[in-house]
């Protein structure tokens, strides 16, 4: 669509290029005038382009790092069906004679969740694994490739295994070494004799979505012995039977057949209480679904250095007609029509645009590569269950899409400018007369005033009826926009302009907070819009009282002249300084926003933690297929209270999510006793109302607003209070209704959806063991040591809740820097734009550089003039951006709206300092070039050179 | 009375108390002898195309209070020794003095200084800075010299005055007419009370009836006192001089009385 859409914009200046020998000749030529202008214009706008490219590949690298889970834990598997191993029989009974045109091939397994220990000194643990019983033979045979399988060798014999790399690793083992696995309550010594890939067969993991895969391929009749050695003394989650089917075609390609063998295997199931689940198809979808989510995140993020590129072309455009007024008002004097000087003019842009799109789109994998290595670290990081390594990947069509769009929208914002830049007057412009704006807005602009604010005034009514964020936000704006070129026409123009300014930069500060405070997410790009707006609104105001700085230097006598010499010219000129103070102002202030953002939810952490305990510190969790039993933990030295909590892979839909894979944790009145602070209670009188009531009523759950959410930042929440759920067994496809009867306290702890104990054992049955616990002890970080070494046989994975949100914010922070830094590329522009400002100044203004050595001015002081000048106009446009950063936040703070709720406003002062100074630097470094060019002018060159 | 050292020859140069003057001068630093010498100047621009000898061999003298114009056809150097007396250009051969010191053997910030407290400066193209006022421009010079800001504010708004600008001091330039700027430029250029007053083509781009209101103002200023050298294409402007210098390739061909001439 992007390239489809940039072709056609392209088609005109091919056309002109083509049909048009003086218009060539002009676009041609003037682009070549100046080269390091022409470079730097270059520079400035390709970086749209790059971040836009950047942000596409973080999303073809998310998308293939999930993917690849298709080939390392999946490989010939698309659908699996499951039912307890003592229906084993009965399954593989029904399928005997199955057969469909969708698949070419079946697997049996059995599987359950075991803990393996590597014996001896200095051996480690593993307490999520699968132990595996599978003919490897027929697993070879089994989707048509055997290598896509991942299995070699023999079926292991009595006494033995096969377990996978991952395995291995972690462990240290080698073949030869033993190994013992714990599950069902009783254990096993095994001898491992060879090591599998992480592919395929020897790949698969239905455990979590680990990217890992923690094996052990065994016997037949091991597992049956082990669960037939179990105590009783807990409930235990019985092994499973699994039924693989391969889909014809390859890993990817077979998953298109998804629908139609889904369909056959259920209508070959009957009555038999399962289902086929389209593993791979789901997979693949999640991939989609997540590479976009993050490529989404970033490219909104990169919308700010985008914005600030546009209005860098903006600038550049405006500078470029300033400096051929007297050419381009000739040509309109000999008879060039406007339509005709505008394709010129834009033909120019075109070509820079053009250049600065390729070179963008390649750079763009640069800046992909770079996130994608930032993204690993904090992405792989934290817990592994959680954690996502990403592996570098980009396709040439994204890279071709980013170009198309950086081309778009250059294009438009050369079109519009150049469109603006022909409208004037032929003999001022022959003259280089300035045209004075008419001191009254025209009565037509009265008008269309009028227009924008009934279309204002409806957009707030519906946004508010609806409620829908957008309107609410910019609906008051347009209506105080509308009302401008009325009252101007009645009243002194300025004032109306910084009142109606000033009403929209209050409103953009505020809509966000209102908006959480009104029950809706507050999505990342209702921060867009906010940034934006806030940033225009800001520099209008500012921009109309630049003067003052003048008048206050103009006291200074000698020693201020360069100073008010520097300022003078960004007040005369304040449209091209308008655009640089919102360049430097959108990013800056997004820079901070995003700095405060990260301090603010960093300095949540204790409160976060005090939330999720409740009255416990540590989590629990343990192997289902061999769980700690709770009264034995209960027992344990330095363990106080104990809460069981059954814990499983759910599917949830809900009224605006399709099926989506999803914990859920199965609560009793115990947790009630001292429940974890909840968000938002709905009409429950207190906390442990809402917890007792939900693990009374199995139509009754708590979620959070991350709840069914993937990557890619806050969206629109999945259910709010009062919103019906459905919960389903994957494996069964048994669903249960839920009404949501509060929200909780973020996810950090993976619990996914609490419901009642016994609604999560009339849809998961038997599975539904109790295997987490919360758990309170005077001395966490010791308890949680005992618990390890205590239970290492039920697979014990005890953690304080102070660790895991540690942990989490950590990750969190990461990524605000990470996109901090992303953003931070648009500073380039920002600094780009000063460069290209200040070179066209010393050209323009060569002549005045003489006629002021003429006078006396020191060559030194010709380039401090200059040096001032950038310095002058990149601090506004910095400070406006940490004000509005700090003043936005503190609103969104003060409210508490949404995700806000018990935000603490405090100023990261180092950060911000870090973020002031490098952006002055660069800046001031950015002129410096250009000021030691003025300053070296020679007073009787210049004087006798125009040009 | 405060003394400049002129950098690279130990001559010192005469620096006049600007704050002790009325406008347009009180006839301090006056007198019959020389005022300015040149001797021997020579300057080669080098282009691509090759080298021009721009002036070839220039010497004259102009005096203190002296009304002089330099005429000549398009490059005959008029311009280029206008620049290389005023020490806005360098030179490739001979030697200005100016008071008896060599004004090219000055350091580049003495020279600087030297036009801030001794020259004032017309241009043909007015040359006025866009974004400031008339009185802003005007006042510029007043600053360099270290006038406090209120005062040269008022003194440049009385210059303004003079030249019959009072009413426009708030004006930018491009808010003026071209015969407005050049009384603008005229006033910034006397507004530092200078010993010399350097004109290049001042009424090229005015019509005729402001290059007339131009003239007369040059005429007062001369009156007053201040050193007047004008260069010029103009036999009617030329002629108001005392003195008029002719020019050809570089070398000047005659320097007589302007009446000389004139008959």
């Amino acid at each position: 669509m992007a390239i489809v859409l940039a072709v056609a914009l392209s088609l005109p200046f091919v056309a002109v290029l083509i049909g048009s020998p003086l218009l060539r000749r002009l676009a041609l030529r003037n682009s070549r005038r100046r080269p390091v202008e022409a470079l730097l214009v270059i520079g400035g706008s390709l970086l749209g382009t790059a971040i836009i490219t950047g942000s596409l590949i973080v999303g073809n690298t998310i998308d293939r790092s999930i993917r690849a889970a298709a080939y390392d834990q999946l490989g010939p598997i698309d659908e699996l069906v499951s039912v307890p191993a003592s229906q084993a029989g009965a399954l593989a009974h029904r399928f005997e004679h199955f057969s469909s045109p969708a698949i070419d091939g079946k697997l049996a397994l059995t599987e359950t969740g075991a803990a393996v220990v590597r014996p001896g000194r200095g051996g480690g643990t593993q307490p999520r694994a699968q132990l595996l019983e599978v003919d490897f033979a027929a697993g070879r045979r089994f989707g048509g490739d055997p290598a896509a399988t991942g299995l070699s060798g023999p079926t292991p014999r009595a006494g033995t295994a096969a377990i996978t790399r991952d395995l291995a690793d972690k462990l240290a083992i080698v073949p030869g070494d033993r190994i013992a696995v714990f599950t069902g309550g009783g254990s096993a010594t095994l001898t491992v004799d060879r090591i599998l890939p992480r592919r395929g067969v020897a790949g698969i993991w239905t455990v979590d979505g680990r990217q890992q895969s923690y094996n052990v391929f065994t016997a037949p009749g091991t597992i049956a012995a082990l669960a037939a050695a179990s105590t009783g003394s807990a409930a235990t989650e019985p092994p499973q039977a699994f039924l693989a089917f391969s889909n014809v075609g390859d890993v990817e390609t077979g998953a298109t057949l998804t629908h139609r063998a889904v369909a056959a295997i259920d209508r070959q199931l009957g009555d038999v209480t399962a289902r086929a689940r389209p593993v791979k198809k789901d997979l693949l979808d999640r991939a989609d679904e997540s590479g976009k989510g993050l490529s989404q995140l970033y490219f909104t993020v990169g919308m700010f250095a985008v914005a600030a590129g546009v209005l860098l072309l903006v600038n550049v455009f405006v500078m470029l007609a300033d400096e051929r007024r007297s050419e381009l008002g000739m040509l309109r004097a000999m008879g060039m029509r406007r339509l005709r000087l505008v394709g010129g003019l834009a033909t120019e842009g075109w070509i820079y645009a053009v250049l600065a799109s390729a070179l963008g789109g390649v750079l763009g994998i640069g800046f992909g590569w770079v996130i994608a290595w930032r993204a690993d670290h904090i992405l792989g990081s934290g817990r592994e269950e959680n954690a996502l390594h990403l592996t570098f990947t980009f396709n040439w069509p994204t890279v071709l899409t980013g170009f198309a769009l950086g081309l778009a929208i250059s294009i438009v914002t050369i079109v519009l400018s150049s469109a603006r830049i022909a409208r004037f007057n032929v003999i001022q412009a022959i003259r280089d007369i300035h045209e004075a704006p008419p001191a009254r807005p025209r009565r037509r602009w009265a008008r269309l005033g009028d227009a924008v604010v009934v279309l204002g005034v409806g957009m707030t009514v519906l946004g508010f009826a609806g409620p829908e964020p957008y309107s609410i936000m910019l609906g008051p704006m347009l209506v105080a926009v509308g009302v401008a070129p009325t009252l101007a026409r009645r009243l002194p123009a300025r004032p109306v302009s910084v009142a109606v300014c000033a009403a929209v930069l209050a409103w953009s500060i505020a809509s966000v907070a209102v908006v959480g405070t009104l029950d809706i997410a507050i999505e990342i790009p209702m921060f867009l819009v906010q940034g934006l707006t806030m940033a225009a609104a800001s520099v209008f105001i500012v921009t109309a009282y630049l003067g003052r700085a003048e008048e206050a230097l103009a006291r200074g006598g000698k020693k201020t002249l360069p100073a008010r010499l520097g300022i003078a010219y960004p007040v005369a000129r304040r449209f091209r300084t308008g655009m640089t103070l919102a360049m430097f102002s959108i990013i800056i202030l997004t820079l901070v926003y995003m700095g405060e953002m990260s301090y603010m939810f960093t300095g949540r952490s204790d409160e976060i933690t005090r939330n999720l305990s409740g009255g416990y510190g540590i989590v629990v969790g343990s192997n289902p297929a061999n769980p700690i039993a709770t009264d034995r933990l209960a027992a344990l030295p330095g363990v106080g209270r104990v809460a069981p909590l059954g814990y499983t892979n759910a599917e949830f839909t809900s009224p605006n999510r399709k099926r989506t894979a999803w914990p859920v944790t199965g609560v009793t009145a115990a947790l009630a006793d001292a429940p974890p602070v909840l968000k938002d209670r709905g009409h429950y009188a207190t906390d442990a109302a809402a917890w007792a009531a939900v693990a009374r009523d199995p139509h009754l759950a708590i979620v959070d607003d991350y709840f069914l959410q993937v990557p890619g930042g806050p969206s629109a929440r999945a259910a709010g209070i009062g919103d019906r759920i459905v919960m389903t067994d994957p494996a069964t496809g048994r669903s249960q209704r839920f009404r949501v009867a509060a929200l909780g306290e973020g996810d950090m702890l993976l619990s996914g959806a609490y419901v009642g104990e016994p609604a999560l054992t009339r849809v998961f049955g038997e599975r539904a063991v109790p295997s987490r616990f919360f758990v309170s002890a005077a001395h966490p970080d010791a308890a949680v040591r005992s618990i390890r070494t205590t239970f290492i046989g039920n697979g014990a994975d005890a953690q304080t809740v102070r660790s895991i949100v540690s942990t989490t914010l950590a990750q969190n922070s990461g990524f605000f820097t990470l996109m901090q830094q992303f953003v931070g590329a648009g500073l380039v522009v920002g600094i780009a734009g000063i460069g290209v400002i200040m070179f066209r100044a010393v050209r323009e203004r060569r002549r005045q550089v003489g006629v002021l050595r003429s006078l006396g001015f020191p060559h030194a002081w010709v380039g401090n003039v200059f040096m001032f000048e950038a310095g002058f106009v990149a601090a506004i446009g910095i400070g406006l951006g940490v004000v509005i950063a700090l003043i936005a936040s503190y609103v969104l703070a003060a409210t508490g709206a949404d995700f806000a709720r018990g935000f603490h406003w405090g100023v990261p002062v180092g950060e911000v300092a870090l973020i002031v100074g490098i952006a002055l630097a660069a800046a001031v470094l950015a002129a410096l070039l250009p000021a030691r060019q003025a300053a070296r002018i020679q007073p009787a060159v210049s004087l006798r050179v125009a040009d | 009375m405060r003394h400049l050292t002129a950098h690279g020859t130990g001559t010192r140069l005469a620096r006049v108390d600007t704050a002790s003057r009325s406008f347009p001068t009180d006839g301090d630093g006056r007198g019959p002898g020389p005022l300015l010498r040149a001797e021997h100047v020579e300057k080669i621009y080098r282009t691509g195309a090759g080298a021009v000898n721009a002036l070839r061999d220039v010497s004259l003298c102009v005096r203190n209070g002296e009304f002089v114009a330099v005429m000549g056809p398009s490059g005959s150097g008029k311009t280029t020794l206008l620049n290389c007396l005023s020490g806005l250009d360098d030179i490739d051969g001979g030697q200005v003095l100016l008071d008896g010191s060599a004004l090219h053997d000055m350091s580049d910030a003495d020279r600087t200084r030297n036009r801030a407290e001794s020259m004032g400066f017309v241009f043909q193209a007015f040359n006025l800075i866009p974004v400031l006022s008339a009185v802003e421009n005007v006042e510029i010079p007043l600053l360099l010299a270290g006038v406090r800001a209120a005062d040269a504010r008022r003194r440049a708004t009385e210059t303004l005055e003079r030249v019959g600008l009072g009413h426009r001091t708030a004006h930018r330039p491009t808010e003026l007419s071209g015969g407005e700027q050049q009384r603008v430029t005229i006033a910034r250029a006397l507004a530092g009370r200078p010993r010399i007053l350097w004109a290049d083509e001042p009424t090229g781009a005015l019509d005729s009836e402001s290059a007339a209101d131009v003239m007369q103002l040059m005429n007062e200023v001369h009156a007053d006192g201040v050193t007047l050298v004008l260069v010029t294409h103009d036999p009617a402007v030329g002629g108001q001089a005392e003195r008029m210098i002719r020019m050809r390739d570089g070398r000047i061909v005659s320097d007589h009385p302007a009446t000389a001439v004139g008959q």
